[in-house]
């Protein structure tokens, strides 16, 4: 009995087939693994995630590892992947401040100006100005509310602001009914003297005035150059449910912009394009621009910030100089970014054009040897370097049901989407493009606004439900379930992530519809981009239309979504496309590592 | 009796007055409706249980003193979705505003 593993190692996972070469020279598949890759792909790092792989699969078929006659790892594509995300326009300080949330029971619509001034300071106000009267957690809802209706015919108070959750409390024993906000956590940071503006939104509507320049103009009665500045903030509390603006006229003047700046790809000539111009210009111009040997940006500009952050980043991983590093490909796509307004009293922040970018580079050929060694040292069997990547992914998805020659993949990994067709005569064509689920999860991370690159990646991953009941919940796609037992009322009215029988909550207070809705843009615009562009270069004479059919492999294969996505757009081309199944049992996974181990009886 | 009305119910026996006032604050926060109804001795997974099956919106609340459970309409008797013994002041107003929360569909404040 001959055991073979065949060891695929990919950006993000290693995945292991191991199979049995029987006497007849057939091949008799035993067990399969998968861990996440340890360390940059192509470095002796990699050496400690594929023993552990190896171990799970040997451990599956029932023999030790040293069992083992052969091991074959991929020889992989000379590539690695990186995204960045930069925005485009660098937000104005302004001279006023701000508040804007959405506490869930503010009280007394409307909008309010008046001087900002303490609940312990109210008995020195003046009589005839407005005044904004802010009480902190200390003072309960009943010693407000006494203070207020006491004072309420002597001054003029035209609005509070609450720091506990407290305002219909106190709404209900006024005698004269005005706008008040609450939770207003940093009411310590509201200082007292300044003319503010307050805004509490009718029931079921966001707030009007204050999300409004001309609003705030109006309230504050600012200059046109003053309308100017306020522009950041308006744009912060668009769809906040309360708001309140702070005029603080002696406030830092700073105009801060980085310049967007100028992308340059050089290919037989140096092509320029302005950033500002937006990401469908720039795969337009890439797209022309013939065989690119280097992408770079412009000195001192977002875009250059970005670029040479991601070939910092790669010289480091890759131990090469960093002019050595070259860009081959890029895929830019237009997004948004929260990002922090100056004056913002509790961190608000106002979305802003952004643009992320995956890039991939080309590398010195990836040192498989120096891993082939060293695993074939440590475990005492030998090791072979064997077989080109898209070569072996394709003989692996031969092995999906109902597949024939000629045959395309796109195996769509965590860094890179790559392409592959070969013919009746064995001959290959294929192409690497930049971006993949990598990039999925930073648009996913930064259009939300999360804070965890973890729960990104959930997001991605799992379908959303609303916990509506104890009993049960309603997914995203309308349907609702049941459960015998009560959830855990901690999940009650929340977000979740269904994973498996697990619920993961989101607790981002993002209502379920946005979630979807910018899920399934990021992973559109990643992958419909990327698949078109990679099989219109294998395709031959680069038209789609000759292509029969496509097998979808790698990770984001098994995405509950994508492959939908691209079945669809492709369908458009006559061309047969589908979700892979390796072996009958593997799905989309494992290709590579299949076709590893059968072309050890090619080889043969 | 006034029960078929959509209020959150409070089924109390004995009840502290200031734990009472405290739990109606959180309610009357969130906007519900509520009415308390003194009842005679009993358990406090009784009271909340009846309190809930009674109210309109199928939220109750069952008081003893200063032990104070949420249920609502559904949850079988004894398996409360909070409960608190001796309760502290936030811990009033919080399960006054779950109380009302639940009704609302809107996540619990833990």
């Amino acid at each position: 009995m001959r055991l073979i593993a065949g060891v695929d190692i990919g950006n993000s996972t290693t995945e292991v087939c191991v199979g049995e070469a029987a006497g007849d020279g057939r091949i008799r598949f035993l067990s399969e693994a998968s861990r996440r890759t340890t360390g940059t792909k192509g470095t002796e790092a990699n050496v400690h995630g594929i023993k552990a792989a190896l171990d799970d699969a040997m451990s599956r078929a029932g023999y030790p590892v040293s069992d083992l006659e052969l091991i074959r790892i991929n020889e992989a594509a000379p590539v690695i992947g990186d995204t960045a995300m930069e925005t485009i326009t660098q937000t104005v300080i302004t001279e006023s401040s701000m508040i804007g949330h959405n506490p869930s029971t503010p009280a007394g619509a409307g909008q309010a100006v008046g001087y900002l001034i303490s609940l312990e300071h109210l008995m020195q106000g003046q009589q005839g100005t407005p005044y904004i009267v802010t009480a902190s957690a200390k003072h309960g809802y009943e010693e407000v509310a006494g203070e207020i209706n006491r004072l309420q015919g002597v001054l003029q108070i035209e609005g509070m602001i609450l720091q506990a959750d407290e305002a219909v409390l106190v709404e209900n024993r006024l005698n004269k009914k005005i706008p008040i906000l609450d939770e207003v956590r940093e009411i310590g940071m509201v200082p007292e003297g300044k003319l503010a503006a307050i805004e509490v939104a009718l029931p079921g509507q966001p707030v009007r005035m204050l999300s409004n320049p001309y609003g705030i103009a109006t309230l504050l009665e600012l200059t046109p150059e003053e309308t100017q500045t306020v522009i950041p903030i308006a744009k912060s509390l668009i769809g906040k449910q309360s708001a309140v603006v702070i005029k603080t006229p002696h406030g830092n003047v700073q105009e801060n912009k980085l310049p967007a700046g100028k992308l340059f790809i050089k290919s037989d000539r140096r092509h320029v394009i302005d950033i500002d111009e937006g990401a469908d210009r720039i795969m337009e111009l890439l797209k022309t621009a013939g065989a690119v040997t280097d992408i770079d940006g412009e000195p001192d500009t977002n875009v250059g910030n970005m670029l040479s952050g991601i070939k910092k980043g790669m010289a480091k991983v890759s131990h090469e100089p960093e002019k050595e590093i070259r860009i081959t490909d890029i895929l830019a796509v237009d997004t948004l970014a929260p990002v922090e307004v100056g004056g913002a009293l509790a961190g608000e922040t106002c979305m802003e054009k952004a643009v992320g970018i995956a890039a991939m580079v080309k590398t010195q050929k990836l040192p498989m040897q120096q891993i082939a060694s060293r695993l074939s040292q440590e475990l005492g069997v030998a090791v072979k370097v064997a077989g080109v990547e898209a070569v072996m992914a394709s003989l692996g998805a031969l092995t999906t049901p109902g597949t024939k020659l000629p045959l395309a993949i796109l195996d769509m990994g965590g860094g890179s989407t790559d392409a592959a067709l070969i013919d009746e005569n064995g001959s290959i064509r294929m192409t690497h493009q930049a971006g993949a689920g990598e990039l999925v999860t930073m648009l996913i991370g930064t259009e939300l606004g999360l804070s965890e690159r973890a729960v990104a990646e959930q997001i991605k991953r799992y379908p959303l439900a609303k916990v509506e009941s104890l009993y049960h919940i309603r997914m995203e796609n309308g349907l609702m379930r049941f459960f015998e037992e009560a959830v855990d009322p901690r999940y009650f009215g929340h977000v979740v992530l269904l994973a498996g029988d697990e619920m993961i909550r989101i607790d981002e207070g993002i209502p379920m519809e946005k979630i979807a809705a910018v899920r399934r843009e990021a992973k559109r615009k990643v992958f419909m981009p990327n698949a078109m562009r990679a099989l219109s270069k294998v395709a031959p004479g680069g038209e789609l239309r000759r292509i029969p059919n496509v097998v979808l492999v790698g990770g984001c294969a098994e995405d509950f979504e994508i492959p939908e996505m691209l079945m669809e757009s492709l369908a458009d081309y006559q061309i047969v496309c589908g979700r892979g199944n390796i072996r009958k049992t593997q799905g989309p996974r494992n290709a590579v590592a299949t076709g590893l181990v059968l072309s050890h009886l090619g080889g043969n | 009796m006034t029960a078929k009305e959509p209020r959150i119910l409070i089924y109390a026996w004995s009840p502290d007055a200031e734990a009472l006032k405290q739990v109606c604050a959180g309610i009357e926060e969130e906007g519900v409706p509520v009415q308390v109804l003194l009842q005679s001795q009993d358990t406090l997974d009784n009271l909340a249980y009846e309190a809930a099956q009674e109210s309109v919106l199928g939220s109750g609340i069952g008081m003893i003193q200063k032990d104070i459970a949420l249920q609502l309409a559904g949850c079988p008797k004894g398996k409360n979705v909070f409960t608190y013994t001796d309760a502290a002041e936030f811990e009033c107003r919080n399960i006054g505003a779950n109380s009302a929360r639940a009704v609302k569909r809107l996540p619990f404040r833990i």
